[in-house]
């Protein structure tokens, strides 16, 4: 994969999640966590409960409103953060206001001081505090100058922010047009008999046409964790699958749809008949299906599983993990697979990033972290696992990582290079201690 | 030195009837769980491991009827003695007086729902201690309910065996009758013969019935006096003190003596009581030395926390000190640590294994995910369909497996170690039981299907003592099948690992 | 004892123990495609709740007899021939008299105190089947015609409440929030004032008739409604399926009405058959009080007013056919609803 050459299909830069239980607290779930997804790579997002794995996707894919940072999704911003952009201008005024007062006092200081030696000399002193007040007022005049350069830039970046959160579709109207554009210019530079240039000019408003009608969030699905509460159960199957192209009417009759869903039912191992049953006929790992199929029904460029294995049998989770590969391999649609078994993560995930507590404190390819675990809780993780070996397992001491008690703060530590893609997230001190173990 | 059988369980059936029509879930279940032993019951979802246990403490849902098997409990009395029965036998009231949390405890998947949101835990723990409080009561009540349990079973026996008696002279009489006329002979003889031979069963019957009656009446005095007895030894023993006590404080007026005999007084007094009743003290006592015991920091803190305030892990450990709040002597897990994050499932597993080397007891552990059972294990049955394909210590099911269930199961867990880009499934899922199924119900997702499996289902092939497994593969005549390659290589490596683990 | 019959018999299943392999058993099973995934069918909700309603004998029966009264109410005054504001004055306060049944000491036409009146006037070849009232008008006729417009009455002001307060609480469930919380209000106060306040003022003001009814009945029987789709509504709309739909795109009327209102049409149905009864029991009572149907318009309510206050004391006969189907009708609804309630929200948990 030319990773380096390709743009990154999802992007996520710094994003901060806080949500306000009443006004006065917070919960922090989310601190800061970046990450690149490419087309047709799986990405395993790893962790326990608690460690804001299911928050992170949910807001990507715009459930909730992020409070900080941004979201791109195919080079356009479909969800931005402000809380940070508003903090900067309260601390900016709050410490111009400072400066300035600052300088004041000094001034009238000074200006007193002159007044109290030239008392009697009306003349010289009014002529010196001219000179101070030419001395000081520049100064202050510049840090108001500079405060109102922060203030309109971050207001203008809220402002962008607030409008890319409402009309990205519109900005990605926009992009397919200028590359529908791009591609025409030679063509129409070609065409010179009137015949071709009336067969280019339709192919063109017809490719014009086509992409006014494509959106961008349907190309964004997601699959949920509980097989049974997902499903309507008062849908068929074939009502449920179809949900998508029912709401976006991207078909054009009834045996179209019906066509469509069949198709990618029979891929995804389901009959004909099961088609018209209710959810609650179905085992768990069939209703799993049901949902990766009313995923795939949109043909979307990336697929967010939210620990969609979790709830079923271990040889059934084999199953769902093998379909999801082939669904892979035949359409290339990328996944953001959060999960926090780790063993199942090995097989499907190109990378990996590790999630405790809102931070991310390991990410790298799969091998990276599964050769050369860094990290305290990624080590712990792993060990945790249990495998069927009988004899190893009961002479096993698993590791046990206690964040409260291991004298270790996220909020100091900073990304580190270990070696190609493996960051982990620590102190100088701290990372050096790791790798000597 | 032969370990002792705690509870065995010989061939259950066990039948649901609902709206679409009767499901033999369990269709004919054999294990033996020893003292001190960890078995474990692997399956799918609906293979029936729940069921079975449920059955055995007497919570089967309402639409369930057991058709036929036995659960033989090692019933320990309250003076010592040991004997089997068969807990089917017991009715509810029974089932709940002696057996439920006293001798035998259950703990379930989600620890929240598991306990009561608006009960401290404390007191959720000293619940079940102080169901009984009155000890002498339990204590005639665990004596009692052996001998009635045999005593009704007795009973019933012996109806069923006049019923089927009766029944049998009656045939008889009715082919002798039409015989007879046939050959137009008189009947007054056979009407006779046959009156005669109803009159001695009844009385057999009868006699047998008074016997019966006879007996337990006696051994239900004798019970009664060995209580009343007890009662009074404990009474005495109280008296003693105190008489001695109070003779030595007339001899002698030096204060702190008769403190201190003040103090003898009392404490065989409090003796007293606390033989004879659990009070709230005493349960409150034990309740924080079962949450120290089961790992909880800070318990006098926590004692008064409710649900909501604990993490996961920590309510499922308060869920294991409810359960051994009675000192139970098997405890039945169905499958405690599925709902719980992978390190805290490690905690919690290592938790369960302390505790049975500390105390002694003897567990099941249910559970479909093979790397738990590997860990926490001493024996295991592998259970499909209701019924159990393979039954083996821990060591030859993992590393010789038989049966090609057991080989799908080992080769859809996903290795750590090996690089395969693509997992091994059993493709399909768990039969309905619905319709019954005919022959072996493995075959549709058996890659090594024989012509037979569709028509009958294999008996249990013994593969050594311990080592069991119901496949045609294993009868002489069938081709010889080995465990898929991979496998093969898979366990190889393990024992490698094992082996340099161990260097 | 009796004893158990098992559930096969062990002679006629086969086991390895009775069965000897043929030639050719051991061999392996080529196309081994024997339905991997089978799923056997069972029916829709719909058809369940059917089944399930149907065993449920009470219910059954109150649906027999709410089916009869209605079919009465629609054919009775059309069966003899009578209408039902024709005065006959001569003919008032007779007893009730049906050919074919007078063997029956009710049916003969004769009161205790008054004698028989037919007799007595001669009247020998007219037959008033439930008697006739103090201005000579046919029973018969007008305890149908007036259960006819109690059902009306009923029927139209609790679908009026139905739409009005489903969607009310729905709508109010589903944002939450301030919008929630100004729906809720407006809901409390109208709640607070008493009923009989508004009708009453509703009926000085408005001419008296039917829409009035209607209206007054209307206009504080939506609460109710309301208040049950709101609370399902809460229950409902974190569910994980309404989530989907959004992440799919749905827009919130789609969420609403294709997506969460079907799985609350159960307590929906319950509640408004819960209400009918209800309705025609306040409609009666303000006919009995005087604020209902203007004369000669009969409903249930106004002729047991009539009878009351015009005849009970000498001719009882007459207030006992309309309070018997007004009993019956309230009776089969109410076992009707519990019948529905219980069929509709399984409460069974199968293995």
């Amino acid at each position: 994969m030319l990773k380096n050459e390709t743009a990154p299909l999802l992007e996520v830069q710094n994003l901060k999640e806080f949500f306000k239980i009443n006004h006065n607290d917070k919960v922090k779930a989310v601190h800061g966590v970046s990450f690149k997804i490419y087309p047709g790579e799986t990405y395993g997002l790893v962790g326990e409960s608690g460690s804001g794995k299911s928050t992170i996707g949910r807001s990507i894919i715009r459930l909730y409103d992020i409070t900080s940072g941004n979201v791109y999704f195919d080079g356009i911003r479909i969800s931005a953060g402000t809380r940070w952009n508003e903090k900067e201008i309260k601390f900016t005024k709050i410490r111009t206001n400072k400066k300035v007062k600052e300088l004041t006092s000094e001034m009238n200081k000074e200006i007193k001081e002159v007044k109290t030696e030239h008392a009697n000399d009306k003349e010289l002193s009014n002529k010196y505090i001219e000179e101070i007040k030419a001395k000081y007022k520049p100064q202050i005049e510049e840090a108001k100058k500079y405060c109102k350069e922060v203030v309109d830039r971050e207001k203008g970046n809220i402002r962008s922010a607030k409008y890319d959160n409402k009309h990205f579709e519109e900005a990605y109207t926009k992009k397919l047009v200028t590359e529908i554009d791009e591609k025409y210019k030679p063509i129409f530079a070609e065409a010179k008999t009137e015949a071709k240039q009336k067969k280019a000019k339709e192919a063109y408003s017809k490719e014009v046409e086509k992409a006014k009608k494509t959106k961008l969030m349907p190309q964004m699905q997601m699959i949920f964790q509980d097989p049974m509460a997902s499903l309507n159960p008062r849908k068929k199957v074939e009502d449920i699958v179809a949900e998508g192209l029912d709401i976006h009417h991207m078909y054009s009759s009834l045996t179209e749809r019906r066509d469509i869903v069949l198709k990618w039912l029979k891929k995804v191992g389901l009959s004909v008949e099961q088609a018209n049953r209710y959810p609650h006929q179905f085992s768990g790992g069939q209703r799993q299906r049901v949902g990766i199929t009313r995923a795939l029904v949109m043909n979307p460029k990336l697929i967010i599983a939210d620990e969609c294995i979790s709830a079923l049998d271990v040889s059934i989770q084999a199953q769902v993990v093998n379909l999801m590969k082939d669904i892979q391999e035949e359409t290339g649609v990328a996944y953001l697979f959060i999960a926090h078994d780790l063993s199942m993560v090995k097989y499907i995930s190109d990378r990996i990033g590790v999630l405790h507590l809102g931070y991310l404190v390991e990410t790298g390819t799969t091998e990276e972290i599964f050769n050369n675990p860094i990290h305290p809780y990624t080590k712990s993780l792993l060990s945790a696992i249990p495998t069927p070996n009988p004899e190893v397992e009961k002479t096993k001491v698993p590791l046990f990582y206690d964040y409260a008690t291991s004298n270790i703060d996220y909020r100091k530590g900073s990304e580190h290079l270990i070696s190609g893609t493996h960051y982990v997230l620590g102190t100088d001190e701290e990372i050096k201690k790791w790798q000597k173990k | 030195m032969e370990k002792d059988k705690v509870l065995s369980i010989k061939n259950l059936s066990i039948t649901f009837t609902t709206n679409s029509g009767d499901v033999n879930a369990i269709r004919g279940v054999d294990f033996d769980l020893y003292r001190g032993e960890t078995l474990a019951i692997v399956g799918e979802s609906g293979s029936g491991k729940s069921v079975t246990t449920k059955a055995a403490i007497g919570i089967l849902a309402s639409n369930g009827r057991i058709n036929s098997g036995e659960v033989i409990y090692s019933f320990k009395n309250a003076d010592g003695t040991e004997r089997p029965i068969n807990l089917l036998n017991f009715s509810k009231r029974e089932m709940r007086k002696t057996i439920n949390g006293k001798r035998i405890a259950m703990i379930f998947q989600d620890p929240m729902t598991s306990l009561d949101p608006t009960m401290k835990i404390g007191t959720q723990i000293m619940e079940s201690m102080l169901c009984y409080p009155n000890k002498l009561k339990a204590r005639y009540n665990d004596l009692i309910t052996s001998e009635n349990v045999d005593y009704k079973f007795a009973k019933k026996q012996n109806k069923q065996d006049y019923e089927s008696k009766k029944d049998l002279i009656k045939e008889s009489y009715k082919k002798d009758i039409s015989e007879a006329k046939k050959k137009n002979q008189g009947v007054s003889d056979i009407k006779n013969d046959y009156k005669n031979k109803l009159k001695e069963i009844k009385t057999a019957f009868d006699n047998q019935n008074k016997n019966l009656d006879m007996n337990f009446k006696k051994s239900k005095s004798s019970i009664k006096e060995d209580c009343e007895k007890y009662r009074l030894s404990l009474l005495k023993k109280r008296d003693d003190k105190i008489a001695k006590a109070t003779d030595e404080m007339k001899d002698n007026n030096d204060e702190e003596f008769i403190a201190q005999k003040n103090k003898e007084i009392e404490s065989a007094k409090r003796d007293y009581i606390s033989q004879t009743k659990v009070t709230k003290e005493y349960a409150k006592s034990r309740a924080l030395e079962l949450l120290k015991l089961v790992g909880i920091t800070d318990a006098e803190k926590r004692i008064n926390n409710y649900p909501h305030q604990l993490s996961g892990g920590m309510r499922q450990r308060v869920v294991i000190a409810i359960a051994l709040a009675c000192s139970p002597d098997i405890l039945i897990c169905d499958e405690p640590t599925t709902a719980l994050d992978v390190t805290i499932q490690a905690k919690i597993l290592d938790l369960i294994k302390k505790l049975q080397k500390k105390l002694g007891i003897s567990i099941i552990f249910i559970t479909h995910n093979l790397g738990v059972v590997a860990k926490v294990a001493d024996y295991v049955c592998v259970m499909y369909a209701g019924k159990i394909i393979e039954k083996g210590l821990i060591d030859e099911i993992f590393y010789e497996p038989a049966h090609p269930y057991t080989w799908g199961l080992l080769s859809s867990m996903p290795d750590l170690n090996t690089n395969d880009k693509r997992l091994y499934t059993i493709p399909g899922s768990a039969p309905n039981l619905l319709h019954k199924p005919q022959g072996d119900p493995f075959t549709p997702r058996n890659k090594y299907a024989l012509k037979i499996d569709t028509v009958v289902e294999a008996p249990m092939f013994k593969i050594s003592e311990t080592h069991y497994a119901s496949t045609w593969l294993l009868d002489p005549r069938a081709p010889k099948v080995e465990m898929p390659k991979e496998l093969k290589d898979r366990i190889e490596k393990m024992k490698g690992d094992f082996k340099n683990a161990k260097k | 004892m009796k004893k158990k019959k098992d559930i096969k018999s062990a002679t006629s299943e086969l086991t390895y123990k009775n069965y000897t392999p043929k030639a050719g058993d051991f061999d392996f099973l080529k196309n081994n495609e024997t339905e991997v995934d089978k799923n056997y069918s069972s029916q829709n909700y719909w058809k369940d709740t059917l089944t399930r309603f149907f065993k449920n004998k009470m219910a059954v029966i109150a649906l027999v007899v709410i089916l009869i009264i209605v079919l009465l109410a629609i054919f009775g005054p059309m069966m003899n021939s009578y209408a039902y504001d024709e005065v006959n004055s001569s003919e008032a306060n007779f007893a009730p008299r049906i050919p074919g049944l007078e063997w029956l000491p009710m049916f003969d036409g004769s009161e205790d105190v008054f004698g028989n009146k037919y007799e007595l006037t001669g009247k020998l070849d007219v037959y008033y089947w439930f008697g006739s009232d103090h201005l000579g008008r046919d029973i018969w006729t007008r305890t149908w015609q007036g259960t006819r417009i109690s059902l009306i009455i009923s029927l139209f002001a609790v679908a009026i409440d139905m739409v009005i307060g489903m969607s009310y609480g729905l709508i109010s469930g589903f944002f939450g929030g301030k919008v929630d919380s100004i729906m809720s209000r407006f809901e409390e106060i109208i709640n607070s004032i008493p009923t009989l306040v508004i009708v009453t003022l509703l009926m000085m003001v408005l001419k008296p008739g039917l829409g009035t009814i209607i209206v007054a009945l209307m206009i504080t029987g939506w609460i109710g409604m309301s208040r049950i789709s709101r609370a399902q509504m809460f229950k409902l709309k974190e569910q994980e399926f309404v989530l989907v739909s959004r992440t799919l795109g749905a827009g919130n009327m789609r969420l609403i009405f294709k997506d969460i209102l079907p799985n609350i049409i159960g307590q929906l149905i319950t509640n408004t058959m819960f209400s009918i009864p209800n309705a025609i029991f306040t409609e009666a009572f303000l006919s009995f009080v005087g604020l209902g149907i203007p004369a000669p318009e009969a409903s249930l309510g106004s002729l047991i007013s009539d009878a009351y206050s015009k005849s009970f004391l000498t001719h009882p006969y007459q207030i006992l056919p309309p309070l018997i189907v007004l009993g019956l009708l309230m009776l089969s609804f109410n076992i009707l609803a519990d019948g529905l309630r219980d069929a509709l929200d399984p409460r069974l948990k199968q293995v």
